[in-house]
């Protein structure tokens, strides 16, 4: 939870404490620790860390939008399928079947060839990943829950598709939903990560997290906590962030679960 | 009687983990080749003092203070690795529902053996064994056999085979937690008389949990009356049945449905109307199946308007698929259903929504049928709005004269199922069903998961509905259940109408062998 906030603070205010411009050159390159440059400076001479308090933002704006927007789009799309079954749910299958197939990182990597570089097109293929993932798992719940009796008796009595799916099947689908929410959310941090440490995330002279490990591999023997800050703050935040998820899912789950053991 | 007692219960305290106190004070001393029956209500505790005497705590829940001697040896006092030796050996238990109690992907053979493997018997030991075991509970052994799955076996062979678990180590105690409750009556039957000829065979004590008194009746030596965590009440069965002391003893004795051999006209409970010319519903040549099984075959029968029709069968003669294929919700169903002489079609979906609404059905097991998501006054106001005739302003008094109507507590209202009591549930799920206004109401099994004294209000609440002009169809295997509510029965078996009739025609002059033997195994009780 601390250290979810300590990320998610220093990624959204990092740009408003840094001492120096991303992109200003302040000296040497690789210049040790020191009181002025408490990161010391990267390949270019650069203060490192005001490049690292800028370098959060893109991550998380991209990640958090790119797992919203899947969610809201697959969690419908599932509970319909789910509910309705018969040829839209074959087909909903079908084409969720066929993303799957293609693997993640490469799959972004032509999409991003294909469109060049830039957030909106990174979030649209993230989203387009996680869609097919979160409607089989949506899917596969509202198949369980759509066979509770409260869900036969609703239908016995007449009530429609839209009230069913929002009074009786979404409220019981939550818990699962926001376990893997959490773990998508990791998922996207990573891919985008990775696709910046691969050059296909903001362009130079951006500072960017996955970008800065990269391009401060040179440097890992003279200065390793230019890359070794980045990297460990990707996979804290990562951590942080299914863990957060994860306990928030226990907490609505426990509070509807029967005691009746 | 031996002078010592195999098993002493000595002051035995259970508590919650807030220190709310479940089991209070219970002494308790069961001889060798005895029977002591613990009976209550559910929440009364029993089931928690019976995992206490091995040595176990429910989540959240804490032993306290007291002693459980066997032998001599305070097991509670035991370090754990000792206590595990005893349990399981020394100490046994037939849980209530077989199907949870063994592990779906391990064959039954491997499953026993696992026991006799973990208290240290051999290999060559096992065999012999495990052949006696499953002699003994009747069930054949051999190779194929214990090769099975549990999926494969019915709920009374997977109970034979817990059954058989628990006595295969050669226990000093065997703890039976309703070990019939989920069985249909002719199983529960074959399973009780299994149990008496163990007890006489074997040289253990047993406990045996249950709310049924009937089954007290037909298994106990001596009897237990717990009432809210305290022992209420001990006694020999005589003294229990036919000089009970407390209050709620009587009580529980009072509110068993019996057959009406003995009332002096059935037609003094069962209010009869004269049916109207037409029938509400009929059924015609109605046939059933799941996916290549074939459930029902071939039903026919009518209901009058402001009747009940009693539909009996064991489990798996057909009786909750018609129940379902009648509400719509069953899609694999052929033959004609005429509802007011119109022709009914089978799907949910392709009925009106009026029509929709003309049918109710309550379910089984209220813990599956109420959205737990949903407080109790949502989940009516659901069912009344879907009227759109009705103004706003007159729900919520629709909403509340229905839960009062099912006499439900107003505290109750804003709360949620798991907050209920299971007989409390089920009133909400009959408030639900009312508050469509419906010409007829199915009722699948709707008290079996209920206790006696619950079961009683229920069936009450049902006969007042039925006054009010209700129809209804009421599905169920209880035969001494039904005397009491539906002027005609149905009696079905492996889909087949074996039977149908006037109810007293049928109880009191059975034609089929199958309902004689309904009849027969329809435990009684003549206080």
């Amino acid at each position: 939870m601390a250290a979810v906030l300590v990320v998610v603070t220093l990624a959204v205010f990092g740009p408003f404490i840094s001492p120096f411009q991303y992109d200003e050159i302040v000296g040497g390159p690789f210049q040790a620790i020191s009181v002025e440059h408490w990161l010391g400076t990267d390949y270019l001479g650069r203060d490192a860390l005001s490049r690292f308090l800028y370098g959060g933002h893109t991550v998380l704006t991209v990640a958090i939008l790119a797992t919203g927007i899947a969610y809201v789009l697959a969690v419908p799309i599932g509970i319909i399928a789910g509910l309705r079954r018969g040829a839209l749910d074959l087909l909903v299958i079908a084409i969720s079947d066929v993303i799957y197939a293609l693997p993640p990182t490469i799959f972004l990597l032509v999409l991003l060839a294909a469109t060049g570089p830039s957030i909106p097109a990174t979030v649209l293929g993230i989203v387009v990943l996680h869609v097919p993932r979160v409607l089989r798992i949506a899917r596969l719940i509202t198949l369980d829950v759509a066979t509770s009796e409260y869900v036969e008796a609703a239908f016995a009595r007449g009530e429609g598709w839209m009230a069913i799916s929002l009074r009786d099947i979404l409220p019981n689908i939550l818990t699962p939903i926001f376990a893997d929410f959490g773990v998508r959310l990791c998922g996207s941090i990573i891919l985008y990560a990775s696709l910046s440490y691969l050059g296909m995330g903001l362009p130079p002279p951006a500072a960017d997290w996955g970008l800065m490990i990269s391009e401060n591999r040179i440097g890992i023997t003279i200065a390793p906590w230019l890359a070794i800050a980045p990297a460990l703050a990707i996979a804290l935040f990562s951590v942080a962030v299914s863990t957060l998820s994860d306990s928030f899912a226990r907490s609505i789950g426990r509070s509807s679960r029967s005691d009746n053991a | 009687m031996p002078s010592t007692p195999t098993l002493v219960v000595d002051a035995l305290n259970l508590s919650d983990l807030n220190g709310r106190s479940i089991v209070r004070d219970v002494s308790l001393s069961v001889n060798v080749g005895e029977v002591l029956a613990i009976i209550g209500e559910s929440g009364s505790g029993k089931t928690s003092l019976a995992l206490g005497l091995m040595g176990f705590a429910r989540p959240g829940m804490r032993i306290g203070s007291g002693r459980v001697i066997i032998d001599g040896r305070d097991v509670l006092s035991l370090p754990a690795e000792e206590l595990r030796a005893y349990r399981g050996n020394k100490i046994t238990n037939v849980p209530q529902n077989p199907t949870a109690s063994f592990s779906p992907r391990m064959r039954i053979g491997t499953q026993i053996r696992e026991v006799l493997e973990a208290h240290g018997r051999d290999q060559s030991q096992c065999h012999s064994l495990i052949e006696n075991a499953l002699e003994s509970v009747s069930l054949p052994n051999n190779e194929a056999f214990l090769k099975r799955y549990p999926f494969e076996l019915s709920g009374g062979q997977l109970q034979r085979v817990a059954i058989a678990v628990a006595f295969i180590t050669g226990p000093r105690v065997v703890v039976m937690d309703e070990p019939t409750t989920g069985l249909d009556v002719s199983t529960q039957q074959t399973i009780l008389e299994l149990i008496r000829k163990l007890v006489q065979t074997s040289e253990a004590s047993f406990v045996y949990v249950t709310h049924d008194l009937a089954v007290v009746h037909s298994v106990a030596d001596r009897v237990a009356v717990m009432y809210r965590g305290d022992v209420v009440e001990t006694g020999t069965r005589e003294q229990i049945f036919k000089a009970a002391r407390h209050d709620y003893t009587r009580m529980l004795l009072k509110s068993i449905p019996r057959l009406q051999h003995t009332s002096t006209s059935p037609e003094a409970v069962v209010p009869q109307r004269p049916p109207s010319a037409a029938p509400l519903l009929s059924l015609q040549n109605m046939q059933a199946s799941h996916g290549e099984l074939k459930a029902v075959n071939g039903l026919s029968f009518d209901i009058a308007q402001g009747q009940c029709v009693g539909l009996i069968g064991g489990s798996g003669s057909g009786k909750t698929t018609t129940g379902r294929a009648i509400t719509g919700l069953h899609t694999k169903v052929e033959g004609k259903l005429l509802f007011e002489g119109r022709q009914l079609p089978w799907r949910v979906r392709d009925r009106s929504k009026a029509d929709l609404r003309a049918i109710q059905i309550v379910f089984q097991n209220p813990d599956r049928s109420l959205n737990p998501r949903e407080s109790i006054s949502q989940c009516v106001r659901r069912a009344v709005c879907l009227d759109a005739s009705l103004a706003p302003d007159v729900v919520e008094g629709h909403v509340s004269r229905l839960l009062d109507r099912v006499r439900l507590p107003k505290r109750t209202w804003s709360l949620y199922p798991d907050d209920l009591s299971g007989g409390e549930r089920q009133r909400v799920a009959v408030a639900r069903a009312l508050a469509t206004r419906p010409k007829l109401m199915i009722c699948d099994e709707i008290t079996s998961a209920l206790d006696v004294s619950i079961q009683a209000s229920v069936i009450e609440l049902l006969l007042e509905l039925k006054m009010d002009g209700l129809s209804m169809l009421f599905i169920t295997h209880n035969l001494p259940l039904v005397s009491d509510i539906a002027e005609t029965l149905v009696i079905l078996k492996d889909g087949n109408m074996v039977e149908t009739g006037e109810t007293s025609a049928v109880l009191f002059n059975p034609q089929h062998d199958y309902t004689k033997a309904l009849l027969a195994s329809a435990l009684q009780l003549r206080a």
